[in-house]
């Protein structure tokens, strides 16, 4: 049987009531309503939180202007702290690297033998160091030094009745006293040369011999 | 309740419990404004488990107030509470109006009615029905006093849908048949005032407003006769004051038609009482008892009644091709077995008497006497649950 075939209903849709206590017509706009509501008050929320850090926002970009400037005065004072502070530690360095020919010398003359005679003393100049960026040269000069060490060697001049004595005097600078200072020994030249004074007399010996220092150490 | 998503667009909602498109398989028929001075009928049906149950029929108190007859006297807002035993999720009302309108009709006809509107001075649906079935049309009377009719609707409103035209709410229905479509009709102001009859937010609430005699249409839908035969069938229904006759094919609606012959088992109780002699009480007796045979004084009055019978089921049978053997006699509370007596001889026709409540699950606390009076109501539940079985 299809009893809708049957059924006359004169009643509309929206004429129908509903028996249910709850009427979803009265609670859907309440509900609706309190939704909203609830939105509203969230967004209040959210809004005068958003404007209080605005306004936190505001007050600490202002205070950072402010200590802006002594910012920057500190952060100079400091980048100039240290740049002295390097130059005081380069200078440390160097300090540290200082070497005392005094004593050296000193004992030179003890075991100079006695027919010899030194003309000439040089210390050569040591390679200059590389002080500017080779990648950025705009960059100011460093204060150096850029290397550690630094090789330091003696060149002695003079000359010798005969080359015994250039032996002698070479293995004397092998001795006690010089071993803090002078390291290898080698002669870079011999040759003879006329008496000055008696040029029938037996010629003379001039020599040069390179003495290898110790090296420079830039530390403290 | 309408949502309008965009200016040219807006989808419907409906919620749960307001009725909605799907009908309640748990409702309580009542008809509204009968004349039984017992009350009025309600039904009380629950269709489960592929069956109906039957949970309660009583006669129960009568809502305060009277049908209003016009718009002025829509005023009075009622409310109207059942019994416990009642109050289902939603209420089918049966209703009974003079200017309710019911019958079979072509679209021309219905279209005509929708264009006439509110039969303000007289015309009831009796007369209207009288009018398109009688054997004589009466000429259609002017109504001077009657509100003047807008245009004529072009076309009739869809299948079930109500439409306001001119006053009245009419619904329409086809039949199994072409160009013939069942028709209702009541005035606006009724329905507004009935479907405010059942407060809102209480057991139960209106979900159907149908003519009486709609719902009496519906009411031996769960006869077990009718399912036996494939909804095949032809129900005679005979009420106080008038008959009709019903045909089902298929479990469809095919045929509706008023008696032209007056009378109903009021008259013909009189016509007993009359030929034998009787007296009121002793009437009830004699159409009751097989001591005294009252056929001779029936047969008078239930001869044209049964020719009418047999023309409509020469009709079913010729039109529709088919064979009814077997035809119901409904809403008669005595004399059923005379009726079926006197067709048997002159018609060869088995009519028999179905009970009330056939093909319903009766309650286990107790089995429910059946009563005519309580047919509208029941077939208003049974068609408003929209239930196919």
């Amino acid at each position: 049987m299809k009893s809708a075939s049957y059924h006359l209903n004169l009643l509309t849709e929206a004429e129908k009531l509903s028996s249910s206590p709850i009427r979803l017509r009265v609670m859907m706009p309440i509900l609706a309503l309190l939704a909203i509501a609830g939105i509203a008050i969230w967004w209040g929320t959210l809004t005068t939180q958003l404007m209080m850090l605005r306004a936190k926002t505001t007050d600490v970009q202002n205070e950072l202007a402010s200590k802006k400037s002594a910012h920057d005065e500190i952060v100079g004072s400091m980048t100039l702290a240290n740049e002295e502070a390097a130059q005081l530690q380069q200078l440390e360095f160097y300090r540290g690297g200082c070497l005392k020919w005094g004593e050296t010398f000193a004992a030179l003359a003890e075991v100079l033998p006695v027919r010899m005679q030194l003309v000439r003393l040089d210390m050569p100049e040591p390679p200059p160091q590389i002080l500017h960026d080779p990648k950025n040269p705009k960059r100011p000069p460093l204060l150096g030094p850029t290397n550690d060490t630094e090789s330091v060697s003696i060149v002695m001049t003079g000359r010798a009745a005969r080359d015994t004595t250039i032996v002698t005097f070479m293995e004397s600078l092998e001795g006690a006293q010089f071993t803090n200072r002078i390291g290898n020994v080698a002669v870079k030249s011999v040759q003879q040369e006329p008496h000055p004074q008696k040029q029938s007399e037996a010629r003379l010996l001039a020599f040069e011999l390179e003495c290898r220092a110790v090296d420079r150490r830039f530390a403290k | 309740m309408k949502l309008q998503l965009t200016k040219t667009k807006t989808i419907d909602l409906s919620f749960g419990g307001g009725g909605g498109k799907h009908a309640s398989a748990d409702l309580t028929g009542v008809e509204l404004f009968g004349d039984d001075s017992r009350g009025v009928p309600a039904v009380r049906i629950a269709y489960r488990k592929s069956a109906w149950h039957l949970l309660a029929a009583d006669f129960i108190t009568a809502p305060q107030g009277e049908l209003p007859l016009k718009w002025e006297d829509v005023s009075h807002r009622s409310s109207w509470e059942l019994p416990t035993a009642f109050q289902a999720p939603h209420a089918a009302l049966a209703v009974n109006s003079r200017q309710v309108l019911f019958a079979q009709a072509t679209e021309e006809t219905i279209l005509q009615d929708m264009a006439r509107g509110i039969p303000t001075n007289g015309p009831s649906a009796i007369d209207s029905v009288k009018k398109r079935f009688a054997i004589k049309r009466e000429p259609q009377k002017v109504q001077p006093e009657a509100p003047a009719a807008t245009a004529a609707p072009k076309r009739l409103p869809a299948e079930g849908v109500p439409a306001a035209t001119n006053g009245m709410r009419f619904v329409v229905r086809p039949l199994a048949e072409e160009d013939r479509h069942l028709e209702a009709a009541l005035p606006e102001f009724q329905v507004l005032w009935l479907a405010r009859l059942l407060p809102e937010g209480h057991r139960p609430t209106a979900s159907s407003i149908q003519p009486a005699e709609a719902a009496l249409m519906a009411s031996v839908l769960a006869q077990p006769t009718l399912t036996e035969y494939g909804g095949n069938g032809l129900v005679m229904f005979m009420l106080p004051d008038r008959v009709f006759f019903a045909g089902y094919k298929a479990g469809l609606p095919v045929l509706w038609r008023r008696c032209p012959v007056k009378g109903g088992h009021v008259a013909m109780k009189a016509a007993v009482k009359k030929g034998l002699g009787l007296d009121d009480e002793t009437v009830d007796s004699v159409m009751s008892d097989t001591l005294i045979d009252p056929r001779s004084a029936l047969e008078p009055f239930l001869g044209p009644i049964l020719n009418e019978l047999d023309l409509s089921r020469a009709y079913l049978s010729g039109k529709h091709g088919m064979s009814i053997s077997r035809v119901m006699l409904v809403g008669l509370p005595a004399g059923g077995r005379h009726v079926a007596s006197l067709a048997h001889d002159a018609f060869k026709m088995d009519v028999f008497q179905p009970g009330v409540f056939d093909g319903l699950q009766q309650p286990p606390k107790g089995e429910i006497a059946g009563d005519c009076a309580f047919l509208p109501a029941l077939g208003a539940a049974l068609a408003a649950s929209e239930v196919q079985w």
